[in-house]
């Protein structure tokens, strides 16, 4: 039987041989004529597979990638909702300049601004009603029924802005 | 104008030049197209996996580290992607793969092979679509990409030894064929 393994002939295919296997192999080769077939045949095979052509795919296909890229990344960009923003920051603004102006009414005293009078009724208004609401609040079973519904009202939230993210997730997997 | 290396594309695409990613696409759309058509048999499915592939790895390029090479890195997502493909359409992927030590028989396809195969070259250029998928896989990595075989174990998640066992395999058994032919002494 050849010491020649296909073990080492493909090692020696890959050039993984040391010097000494090198003369090892050369010195065998000479007295093995099948070692010497079987190593010309995967020479013919290394050969044959280093000329293994690269298959071309379609010419459009790097201008189809970036337009499907350019579409994901349109889609993935998150939306502003500008009409929130613009009533969100009109409510602000508003608070912002009552306050202010309350402050400023308050600092003057004298009544010099032409806004004092409508403070004046405002902390009126707030006066009358405080002590009616103190005792509403006193309760301890409206304090009850305002925590329970405060708790529903919470709860409902969290599963309806959980179901509107499931549900754009399962529409964002159907669109793509 | 020079050829950029793969990493300063990255760092391109990575500082927003995204239509720097073409120069990636062009670069590796043939060779990534070439392995996908042998591993799903089929043109169009390999032209969908390799559009997935790209758009994936588009889409995790920021946590690309660069340890190792792009194209290693990518022809993984590659060939990922044609695993899941297989797997999605049913087929069996065992058969479809076979195990690193199951033996394979390609003298089904000899006759067939030989009677349109006009020489050597042609004949074991034939013979590699008949190899079993990884075999086939491991030498179109070895000798299309030029990859190393430490590179193709990382690519297949095998292990060098494995991998190294798949291609000696592989060139045995072409190697086996053109000795029944005796195609080694027409060569000389």
């Amino acid at each position: 039987m050849s010491k020649l393994t296909d073990e080492i002939l493909n090692r020696y295919i890959d050039g993984e041989l040391d010097p000494s296997e090198l003369k090892n192999l050369q010195n065998e080769l000479n007295n093995d004529a099948d070692a010497l077939a079987r190593l010309q045949a995967l020479r013919i095979v290394d050969l044959s597979l280093r000329s293994l052509e690269v298959e071309k795919t379609s010419d459009v296909f790097t201008e189809k990638v970036m337009k499907v890229l350019a579409e994901t990344r349109r889609v993935a960009k998150p939306r502003i909702n500008y009409f929130f923003i613009s009533i969100i920051s009109i409510f602000s603004i508003g608070i912002l300049a009552v306050l202010v102006a309350a402050f400023r009414s308050t600092e003057n005293g004298s009544g010099s601004s032409t806004l004092t009078p409508y403070a004046d009724r405002f902390r009126e208004l707030i006066g009358k009603n405080i002590n009616s609401l103190q005792s509403i609040f006193a309760d301890p079973n409206v304090m009850l029924v305002i925590s329970v519904f405060s708790l529903i009202l919470l709860v409902t939230v969290y599963f309806t802005f959980e179901a509107h993210k499931s549900f754009t997730k399962k529409l964002n997997s159907i669109l793509h | 104008m020079r050829n950029l290396s793969d990493a300063e594309i990255i760092d391109s695409i990575n500082r927003g030049n995204v239509s720097d990613y073409s120069l990636l696409v062009s670069r590796y759309k043939n060779r990534a197209f070439s392995l996908l058509r042998r591993l799903l048999k089929n043109e169009m499915d390999a032209e969908e996996a390799l559009q997935d592939s790209f758009l994936k790895a588009y889409n995790s390029l920021k946590g690309f580290r660069k340890e190792s090479q792009f194209s290693t890195w990518f022809y993984r997502i590659v060939y990922n992607t044609g695993l899941s493909i297989i797997s999605s359409q049913k087929r069996k992927i065992e058969q479809q793969m076979s195990s690193i030590d199951g033996k394979f028989d390609l003298a089904s396809h000899d006759n067939e092979v030989y009677s349109t195969a006009d020489n050597a070259q042609q004949y074991i250029l034939k013979m590699v679509d008949k190899l079993p998928v990884r075999n086939a896989l491991v030498v179109i990595l070895f000798y299309m990409d030029g990859l190393s075989l430490n590179e193709i174990s990382q690519v297949m998640g095998t292990s060098l030894v494995n991998t190294k066992v798949l291609l000696h395999r592989s060139r045995n058994a072409l190697k086996d064929l053109l000795l029944k032919h005796n195609y080694q002494e027409e060569m000389l």
